[in-house]
């Protein structure tokens, strides 16, 4: 574990449908709702993530597609997982949430 | 729409196909999922929040959950610098509770103390605390009357009386602003509460410190934590699959100790008056499972299961997020989607970076 990257890829140059990607500092938290996304892909042919030992800070997941570029379809999932976050952003700030201090307000039923 | 039921024993899945209803089109699954997702808040208050996210996996909802519990950042004591402390708690048990103090400070007001060499006006807020205790040089039964133990005991309770135990709070730490904080701070950095505990002086004794309040995560620490709890459940869906009329309908209301079920007036002109039960609050069941169970010899205790189908929603959750003073709550799930969001783009940017090269082993 003497590698210092955050992103780590593993797997065969020739063959790039099938790739490992190491996240460094993450664990369950983005492992899963990644993983959930990659399998949401019409091009995702196996998607898994795994935490390998709780005392180190990495975090796998394994991409396997049917044909497209596995980095790519990691990327549309970073991608689309980064905009369900800015539709729930705006669904709580259509709430009256924001991001100063206090917002805590009267009660309300 | 998916639906996990609950039986007398065992929970059993019930999956619908959500894929066939896709059009063919190529939507991303952001946008189904932005198309059918949204949070509502049920109820407010200053100390906590309760909103319902819906139309999103599991997994989502657990990730804000989970960031919320440990990786909303906060300020909180991280060093203390003691100059005296002659009081019973000894140093670093006093410097423990400091640092689990909550501070009502905006953390966004703050850089990340990287090194505690780098602290400045930006990253580091300071606290002082200076008590103590009073104590009578006089020796405090100089002038003890035996015959007048009452007045004796009142003037041992005084400040500095033998009896008198100095009780510090955090009404005793003093902000102490640094550079520009005066200016760039909407308002004076103080404890949440003024009425914590701290420790206790005898007379004589005396605590002379000063604290160093940092920008931290609950990964790091729990008392970073800016919540008391952060939680949800899955929204319980009770399915009447045949009618429940008359005294089958009274017996389902009289069995559910939550109180789920109303009973509702059937009223047709030909045939004598009737009633029939409705689910009416399906929000306070907690799946006790008492409408399902089977009891012998009462009324309708055999087959109400027949009756009554117990489900919970598979993607609708009704979360429950309670401060622990440091950011309002709603603020606090605002920055728990904003933090998932800002881990994707770091990837992302990694990903990119990285070009989809192969790391050596």
């Amino acid at each position: 574990m003497a590698d210092e990257k955050s992103l780590r890829i593993l797997g065969q140059p020739d063959n790039e449908r099938e790739r490992t990607f190491i996240f460094r500092d993450e664990d369950h938290t983005l492992g899963n709702a990644l993983r959930h996304v990659l399998m949401k892909n019409k091009d995702t042919d196996f998607s898994g993530y795994s935490v390998p030992h709780p005392s180190e800070p990495f975090m796998h997941v394994r991409l396997q597609t049917t044909g497209a570029p596995a980095v790519r379809i990691m990327d549309e999932g970073l991608s689309n997982l980064g905009q369900i976050c800015d539709h729930l952003t705006a669904q709580l700030e259509a709430q009256g949430a924001t991001a100063s201090w206090p917002t805590g307000g009267e009660t309300t039923s | 729409m998916d639906f996990f039921e609950l039986r007398e024993t065992g929970v059993h899945e019930e999956f619908r196909a959500d894929e066939a209803e896709e059009p063919a089109g190529r939507r991303s699954y952001a946008e189904v999922i932005a198309a059918r997702s949204r949070i509502e808040v049920t109820r407010s208050t200053m100390e906590e929040v309760e909103f319902d996210l819906v139309g999103v996996d599991v997994s989502i909802a657990n990730a804000l959950r989970r960031i919320m519990l440990a990786e909303v950042p906060t300020m909180a004591i991280e060093s203390v610098y003691i100059e005296e402390n002659t009081g019973v708690v000894q140093d670093e048990v006093l410097a423990h509770r400091l640092g689990l103090i909550p501070l009502r400070v905006d953390p966004n007001d703050f850089e990340e103390l990287l090194d505690p060499e780098d602290a400045t006006d930006v990253n580091t807020i300071v606290f002082g605390l200076e008590v103590k205790a009073p104590i009578n040089i006089v020796a405090p039964n100089a002038r003890r009357r035996i015959d007048d133990p009452v007045e004796d005991d009142e003037v041992a309770r005084r400040p500095g009386g033998h009896k008198h135990t100095t009780v510090v709070t955090t009404k005793d730490l003093k902000w102490l602003p640094q550079g520009d904080q005066e200016t760039f701070l909407p308002e004076p950095a103080r404890p949440v509460h003024d009425d914590i505990l701290i420790t206790k002086l005898r007379p004589g004794q005396a605590i002379g410190l000063e604290a160093h309040g940092c920008k931290g995560i609950a990964k790091d620490h729990a008392k970073f934590s800016p919540v008391a709890t952060a939680s949800y459940r899955m929204l319980p869906r009770i399915d009447l699959v045949k009618p429940v009329e008359g005294d089958r309908a009274t017996a389902l209301k009289n069995r559910c100790p939550l109180d789920v079920f109303d009973i509702e007036d059937i009223v047709s002109d030909d045939g004598p008056p009737a009633s029939r039960a409705v689910v009416a609050r399906p929000r306070d069941c907690t799946m006790c499972r008492e409408c399902i169970r089977r009891i012998d010899d009462v009324p309708f205790g055999d087959d109400m299961a027949d009756y009554v189908k117990l489900k919970r929603h598979a993607d609708f959750f009704l979360f429950k997020v309670e401060t622990a003073g440091q950011l309002a709550p709603l603020r606090i799930v605002h920055d728990a989607i904003a933090i998932l969001k800002a881990k994707c783009d770091k990837w992302r940017t990694e990903l990119e970076l990285s070009g989809g090269s192969l790391s050596l082993d």
